[in-house]
C-alpha cells in the first residue's frame, strides 16, 4: 500500500514539474511575441523618418517592408527566426544608407528610434534565449528515465528551441558616427 | 589587467609583507622583554608547579600575533586607499549596506573601509565580519566586499561562485520567490545563478554569452550580488595580497564597462516591476 502511494505522489510531482515547465516555456514564447510586436511597430516609423531624408533609396524601403510583412506572417519558429533574421539584415543595410545622409543621423527622432530599436533587438536576443533554456529543461525532463514514461503517458511533446542568428547576425543594429 | 596593476601600485603588496617588517620592527625592540617574561614564565611553572603560566605565556604570544595581523591588514588596507587617493575609515555602519549576505549570521560588522571613484562609479571595499554556528561549531567568518554604486535600480539577482562557500543557502531564503537559471554553455560549472522572481528577462540582457565569459575568465573565487542600486563582489576571507585586490577591482571594471549601459537601459523596465510587485 505504501509503495503505491509513493508511485502515485511520485507520478503527480513529475506530471505537476513537466506542466510548470511547459507553462513557462509558453511564457517565454509570448515574451518573444510581445518584443517582436514592438519592432514590427517600430520598423515602419523608421522607414517614415528614414524616407523625408533620403528620398531616392526606393530598393531598401522595399525591402525593409517586405521583410517586416514576412517576419509578421510567418508561422512556426524555424521560418519565423528566418524572416526574423531577415528583417534585422535588411534593417542593418537601412542604418547603411542612413550614414550616408548627415542630416538624418542628426535627427532627433531618428536617433530616438534607432535607441527603441537596439533596446528591442538586445530584449528579443534577451527573450530567445530564456526561451531557449526554459524549452532545454521541458526536453530533458521529457527525455530522462523514469520521467519520460510520464511524459509519454500524458502526451506531453518536446518542443522545438529558437535557432538563434549567426554572431554577426546577432550584432545590434547600429550606426556610426 | 597590467594598467589596472599600474593603478593600484607596484608598493601595495601584500598584508605578509606588511605583517613581517612589523614583526621584524616590533621584535629588535621586545625581544628582551619576550625572553625575559618566557624565564619568569617557566620558573613560575616549575615552582609552583602550576603549568598554567606556560598556558597564559601562549595566549599573550598568539594575542599579540593577532593584533600584529590585525594592524598589517589595516595597514595594507590605508596603503591602498592613500596610492587611490581613496578614504579609510577603521569602523562603518551596519545599515549602510543592504545585500543579501548581510543578514547572514549574527552580530555582522563591516570594518576597515576603502572609499572612493573608480571608472566613475563610487566603491566601497569593506571587510565584513559575522558569526555562524553554535556551540562548539560557532565561529567567525570573514568576507571582504566591493560595493559598486549605479544610477539605476538593479533586479534581484545573486550569483554563487561554486569555487567558494558562502552562507547563500541561508540567504536566498530572502529572496523573493527566486528561481535558479541555467545558462547557456559551461557556466553553470562555475556559478550558479538565482534570479527573484519576473526578472529572469532582465537577468538575461545582463548575462549576455560576452558577460558570462568574463566572470568565468575573471571572477576567480569571487561571488555577485546585485540589490537595488549596488552590485556586491564577495571575496571569501581576507584580501591580503595585491593579485587579490587586482582580481576584485578588474572585475569590477569589466561589470562597470560592460554593464552601466545596460543597467541604465533595462531601469525603466526593473522599476516597473519594483512598483508592481509592491502594489501586489
Amino acid at each position: 500500500m505504501a509503495v503505491i502511494v509513493v508511485v502515485i505522489l511520485w507520478v503527480i510531482a513529475v506530471f505537476n514539474s513537466l506542466v510548470v515547465l511547459k507553462n513557462r516555456a509558453k511564457e517565454a514564447l509570448s515574451d518573444i511575441d510581445v518584443q517582436t510586436k514592438r519592432r514590427y511597430d517600430l520598423v515602419p516609423n523608421l522607414v517614415e523618418t528614414v524616407k523625408g531624408y533620403a528620398t531616392h533609396e526606393s530598393q531598401i524601403f522595399e525591402k525593409v517592408t517586405l521583410a517586416r510583412a514576412a517576419a509578421m506572417g510567418a508561422s512556426g519558429l524555424k521560418d519565423k527566426a528566418e524572416a526574423e533574421n531577415m528583417l534585422s539584415s535588411t534593417l542593418k543595410s537601412l542604418f547603411a544608407v542612413a550614414e550616408n545622409y548627415p542630416n538624418l543621423r542628426a535627427s532627433d527622432n531618428f536617433l530616438e528610434l534607432q535607441r527603441e530599436l537596439t533596446d528591442t533587438e538586445d530584449k528579443i536576443q534577451a527573450a530567445r534565449r530564456f526561451y531557449n533554456t526554459n524549452v532545454r529543461d521541458l526536453n530533458i525532463k521529457i527525455e530522462s528515465f523514469p520521467d519520460n514514461m510520464i511524459a509519454n503517458t500524458f502526451g506531453f511533446k518536446q518542443m522545438e528551441l529558437f535557432q538563434t542568428a549567426s554572431e554577426a547576425e546577432r550584432q545590434p543594429v547600429s550606426v556610426k558616427f | 589587467m597590467d594598467d589596472l596593476e599600474k593603478i593600484i601600485g607596484s608598493d601595495v603588496t601584500s598584508v605578509w609583507s606588511g605583517f613581517v617588517d612589523s614583526l621584524k620592527k616590533k621584535t629588535s625592540k621586545a625581544i628582551l622583554p619576550a625572553i625575559l617574561f618566557f624565564v619568569l614564565a617557566v620558573m613560575l611553572t616549575i615552582l609552583t608547579r602550576i603549568p598554567h603560566f606556560i598556558f597564559f605565556y601562549v595566549i599573550i604570544l598568539f594575542t599579540l600575533i593577532i593584533i600584529l595581523w590585525n594592524t598589517a591588514v589595516k595597514d595594507f588596507l590605508k596603503h591602498f586607499a592613500s596610492h587611490m587617493d581613496y578614504k579609510y575609515n577603521p569602523s562603518g555602519d551596519m545599515s549602510s549596506v543592504e545585500g543579501h549576505i548581510f543578514q547572514y549570521g549574527s552580530n555582522p560588522e563591516i570594518e576597515k573601509i576603502v572609499s572612493g571613484e573608480f571608472f566613475g562609479k563610487d566603491t566601497r571595499l569593506f571587510i565584513f565580519e559575522t558569526t555562524v554556528g553554535s556551540g562548539k561549531h560557532k565561529h567567525e567568518e570573514f568576507y571582504s566586499v566591493l560595493e559598486i554604486t549605479f544610477d539605476a535600480l538593479l533586479p534581484e539577482i545573486i550569483l554563487n561562485n561554486k569555487k567558494s562557500v558562502f552562507g547563500f543557502g541561508f540567504t536566498l531564503a530572502s529572496l523573493d520567490n527566486e528561481r535558479k537559471l541555467v545558462l547557456e554553455g559551461d557556466f553553470y560549472k562555475y556559478f550558479n545563478l538565482y534570479v527573484a522572481k519576473e526578472y529572469e528577462l532582465e537577468a538575461m540582457q545582463i548575462f549576455t554569452p560576452e558577460v558570462m565569459q568574463i566572470f568565468i575568465d575573471k571572477a576567480g573565487k569571487i561571488s555577485a550580488e546585485m540589490y537595488k542600486n549596488k552590485v556586491y563582489l564577495y571575496f571569501p576571507g581576507i584580501i591580503t595580497k595585491k593579485e587579490q585586490m587586482v582580481t576584485i577591482y578588474g572585475l569590477a571594471k569589466e561589470i562597470i564597462l560592460q554593464l552601466s549601459h545596460v543597467f541604465f537601459r533595462i531601469k525603466d523596465d526593473v522599476e516597473d516591476m519594483s512598483k508592481y510587485a509592491k502594489l501586489t
